[in-house]
C-alpha cells in the first residue's frame, strides 16, 4: 500500500487519482516512479517526484512544499535553523549517481534537513512553542524594527570602509550635472537622493503613485524611473506637469539651513530627499562603480549638511507632522552616531 | 482617468486581444535549410554545419498594443501565453492563455497553483541548465535576470553606457514592477531583478532574441542582421554588500513565516476538536495577533503579495474544506492522502 503524498491544497476534494505505473522520472533522484495524475482546481495535475524523495524531505509531491507547514524547503529550513540555532539545511547532490544513491536510502527512516522535524508530530508541536516563545520574547513590532536598525548598522561598516575607498576618484563633472543646490518646485522630473540601497524601485514607484493619486504617471515614452542604488540616488520623470506640479505641492516637504525648501519621502527606512530637476539625465549619475558609490558619499555630506543644525528645527511636514519630526530626531541620533563610530575607525 | 490611486486600472480589461501575427504571416516553423536530411524529433537540420545558431526574434510584445482580454480569461486560466510574450501568437482573443503583463491578481493565483510550473505553466527542473538558460529549477525563488549579448542586440552600435542601461531599464520596466537594474560596462552585461519570479520569468521570454535597437537608429533597418539579446538566469550576487541585503530580505521573510505558522496552528486547534493534547494545551494560550491595518503592510513568503490578500483565499479554502465531512478531513489532517480506490485502478 504506497499512497501518494498529496498535500491537500493540490488534492483539493479530489479523490480519484490515476496511476501510471513508472510513468515518469523523478525530478529529485531521477529514478523512474508510478505517477498519479488527477484533475483538481479545473487542471490536471500530477505527481512530479517520488514518494521517497517526498518521504525524505517531507514534501508534498505535487507542489514540493512542506507537507505539515506548506512551505518551501528553503524557508522551512531557514525558520528551523532560527529556532533551534544551528544550521538545518536539506543538502542536494548535484550529479545523478550521488542522486540516486540518496534515493536508495528508506524514508521512513531518513530524513534530510527539517524534514526530521515537521515530519513528526511531537517535535512540530514543540518547534512551535519554541517559534511562539521567540515572537513573544521580542516584542510584537519586533519584525518592522529589527530591520532598520541592521540596515542602518549594515550602511555604517560601509560609509566607514568607503570613505578611505574612493579618495581618489573625482566626481565632480557628476555633481556639476546634478541640482545640488536646487529646490522642491514643480517641474516634470525630480531628483531623488538618500536612497537606501535596499528601496527597490517599485516601492519608490509606488510611494509616488500613492502621492500623486494615479499610477500612470509615469512618462511612457522614455526611461521614466533610474535608480542608481550603488550611487543612492535616482530621478523620475512625470507624464505630464500638471502631475510633477502635483507631486511637488503633496510631498512633504522640509527647510534646509541654508534656507532652501526640500521634499522629502519616508519610505522603509529611508528618507529620500527630493529636489526639482528638469534636466533628468541618467549619465549624470556615474556610470562606473567607483564614481557611483563616491557620488553616494557626496550626496551623503549633502544630507547631513541639510539635517545638521539643530537651532532650526525642520518645517512641520503636511501630512505626518509629529511623526516626520520625531523620525528626524531620531535619524540626526543616527546620524551622530555614525560620526562618532567614524572617529573611532 | 485619475480615479484610482492603486495600481488596479487596466485598459487591457476593457478590450479583446489582439492578433499579433495573422496565422498566414507566420514563418515557417522549419529553419532554413543548413544540412542534408531534416530531423523531425530536434526540428532541426542534420549532416551539415549547424549554421548560426542565434538570432533576432523579427516580432515583439508591444504591451500596450497587445494587451487585451482572451478566452482564456473567462475560462480562468493562469498561465501565460509563450507565443504572445514573443509577439507572435496569432490566435489573439481565442488564444487559451492569457494575454497580458503578469499583474498582482495574477500572480495570487498562480502562487496557488504548484510552484513547479512557470508562468507559462512549463515544468521547471531540479537544477538551472549548464548556461542558466530555460525554464529555471525550482529550489530557487530567482528574480534576477542576466542580460548578455548586448553588443549584438546592438549590432555594434557604439553607445556610452548610460544610454544602454536606459534602453534595457526602458524595454524590461514595461514587463513588470522592477527592482533594480545594474549595468555592468566592464563586462558589456546588465541584471534585472523583478518583484516577483512570475514577471522574470515572462520577460525572459519576451526578451530573449530581441534587438536592442530603436525605430531612431540607422541601423534600424539591419537589426536582423545581428543577434539578439541573450536573457539567462542570474547567479547570486558575490557582492558582500548585497548579500547582507539579501540575508536581512531572509530573515525578514522567515519572521513572517513563522507569524503565520502560529497562526495557522491556532487556526487548526480551533478548527477541529481532535487536534491531540499535546498541541490543544499550545492553543490554550492566546497569540498576539496583528490588527487588519498591519496585516495590510505585511508581507508574505510570496515576495510582497499582501498578506490579506492571500488570507481572503485562504478562508474560502477553509469554508469549502468545512462543508467535507468530519471523517475525512480528519484524514486530511493526517496530511498522507488516504485512496480509497483499489490498487489495480
Amino acid at each position: 500500500m504506497n499512497q501518494p503524498a498529496i498535500c491537500e491544497t493540490c488534492l483539493g476534494d479530489q479523490d480519484r487519482l490515476t496511476r501510471a505505473a513508472n510513468g515518469a522520472q523523478c525530478k529529485i533522484c531521477t529514478l523512474p516512479f508510478d505517477v498519479y495524475h488527477f484533475k483538481s482546481h479545473g487542471a490536471v495535475a500530477k505527481t512530479v517526484i517520488c514518494l521517497n524523495c517526498s518521504k525524505q524531505r517531507n514534501i508534498c509531491q505535487c507542489c514540493l512544499l512542506d507537507l505539515q507547514w506548506h512551505i518551501p524547503v528553503e524557508v522551512r529550513d531557514r525558520v528551523l535553523s532560527i529556532v533551534q540555532g544551528s544550521d538545518v539545511a536539506t543538502s542536494e547532490a548535484h550529479n545523478d549517481m550521488m542522486k540516486r544513491f540518496i534515493a536508495l536510502k528508506d524514508g521512513d527512516s531518513f530524513k534530510l534537513g527539517g524534514a526530521k522535524v515537521t515530519s513528526d508530530a511531537e517535535a512540530t508541536a514543540a518547534v512551535l512553542s519554541q517559534i511562539r516563545s521567540i515572537l513573544d520574547n521580542a516584542n510584537p513590532s519586533q519584525p518592522a524594527k529589527a530591520l532598520p536598525d541592521s540596515a542602518t548598522a549594515s550602511s555604517q561598516t560601509e560609509s566607514a570602509a568607503n570613505k578611505a575607498n574612493f579618495p581618489d576618484v573625482d566626481v565632480s563633472h557628476l555633481l556639476k550635472r546634478l541640482p545640488i543646490k536646487a529646490s522642491l518646485e514643480p517641474a516634470p522630473a525630480f531628483f531623488l537622493y538618500n536612497i537606501d540601497p535596499s528601496v527597490p524601485e517599485w516601492a519608490i514607484m509606488d510611494k509616488v503613485a500613492e502621492l500623486v493619486g494615479t499610477a500612470n504617471w509615469h512618462d511612457t515614452h522614455s526611461t521614466a524611473v533610474a535608480i542608481n542604488h550603488a550611487a543612492r540616488c535616482g530621478g523620475i520623470r512625470f507624464k505630464s506637469t500638471d502631475l510633477g506640479h502635483k507631486f511637488a505641492e503633496t510631498v512633504p516637504r522640509f527647510t534646509t539651513p541654508s534656507g532652501t525648501v526640500k521634499g522629502v519621502m519616508q519610505l522603509r527606512n529611508s528618507r529620500i530627499h527630493i529636489v526639482a530637476w528638469p534636466q533628468f539625465n541618467r549619465a549624470a549619475m556615474g556610470d562606473k562603480y567607483a564614481e557611483c558609490r563616491k557620488l553616494g558619499l557626496c550626496l551623503d555630506q549633502i544630507v547631513q549638511k541639510d539635517l545638521s543644525t539643530p537651532s532650526k528645527a525642520p518645517s512641520k511636514s503636511k501630512k505626518q507632522g509629529k511623526v516626520a519630526k520625531q523620525s528626524i530626531g531620531l535619524l540626526k541620533n543616527k546620524k551622530r552616531k555614525r560620526r562618532v563610530l567614524d572617529i573611532e575607525l | 482617468m485619475s480615479k484610482m490611486p492603486e495600481g488596479n486600472e487596466f485598459s487591457w480589461k476593457k478590450r479583446p486581444a489582439v492578433v499579433q501575427v495573422k496565422e498566414a504571416d507566420l514563418p515557417s516553423s522549419i529553419p532554413a535549410q543548413t544540412g542534408l536530411t531534416f530531423n523531425v524529433w530536434y526540428n532541426r537540420w542534420s549532416q551539415g554545419n549547424s549554421g548560426k545558431e542565434r538570432f533576432v526574434n523579427p516580432y515583439r510584445l508591444e504591451p500596450e498594443l497587445h494587451e487585451g482580454l482572451t478566452s482564456g480569461d473567462k475560462a480562468g486560466q493562469v498561465y501565460f501565453c509563450l507565443y504572445f510574450s514573443k509577439g507572435m501568437c496569432c490566435r489573439g482573443k481565442k488564444c487559451d492563455y492569457l494575454h497580458h503583463i503578469p499583474t498582482e491578481d495574477d500572480i495570487v493565483r498562480l502562487s496557488l497553483k504548484s510552484d513547479v510550473l512557470d508562468c507559462f505553466g512549463r515544468e521547471k527542473f531540479a537544477d538551472y541548465r549548464e548556461d542558466m538558460g530555460g525554464v529555471g529549477s525550482f529550489r530557487k525563488k530567482n528574480r534576477t535576470l542576466y542580460i548578455g549579448g548586448i553588443a549584438g542586440a546592438l549590432n555594434n552600435k557604439q553607445l556610452k553606457s548610460s544610454q544602454i542601461e536606459n534602453r534595457i531599464r526602458f524595454v524590461f520596466g514595461k514587463l513588470g514592477a522592477v527592482e533594480r537594474v545594474r549595468y555592468v560596462e566592464a563586462k558589456n552585461c546588465a541584471f534585472v531583478k523583478y518583484k516577483h519570479q512570475a514577471n522574470a520569468e515572462f520577460s525572459k521570454e519576451a526578451m530573449s532574441n530581441q534587438t536592442l535597437l530603436i525605430n531612431s537608429d540607422k541601423e534600424w533597418a539591419e537589426r536582423s542582421e545581428g543577434s539578439g539579446l541573450l536573457v539567462k538566469w542570474a547567479n547570486d550576487d558575490p557582492n558582500p554588500e548585497a548579500q547582507r541585503r539579501e540575508k536581512i530580505e531572509q530573515e525578514e521573510e522567515s519572521l513572517q513565516v513563522m507569524l503565520n505558522l502560529l497562526k495557522k496552528s491556532q487556526k487548526v486547534i480551533t478548527g477541529s476538536t481532535n487536534a491531540t493534547a499535546g498541541i490543544s494545551s499550545l492553543g490554550k494560550k492566546r497569540l498576539l495577533e496583528p490588527s487588519e491595518a498591519v496585516l495590510e503592510n505585511q508581507t508574505s513568503i510570496f515576495r510582497s503579495i499582501p498578506v490579506s490578500a492571500l488570507n481572503k483565499l485562504k478562508k474560502r479554502k477553509q469554508e469549502n474544506t468545512n462543508t467535507l465531512p468530519q471523517k475525512e478531513r480528519v484524514q486530511n489532517l493526517s496530511s498522507l492522502v488516504d485512496y480509497p480506490s483499489s490498487e489495480e485502478d
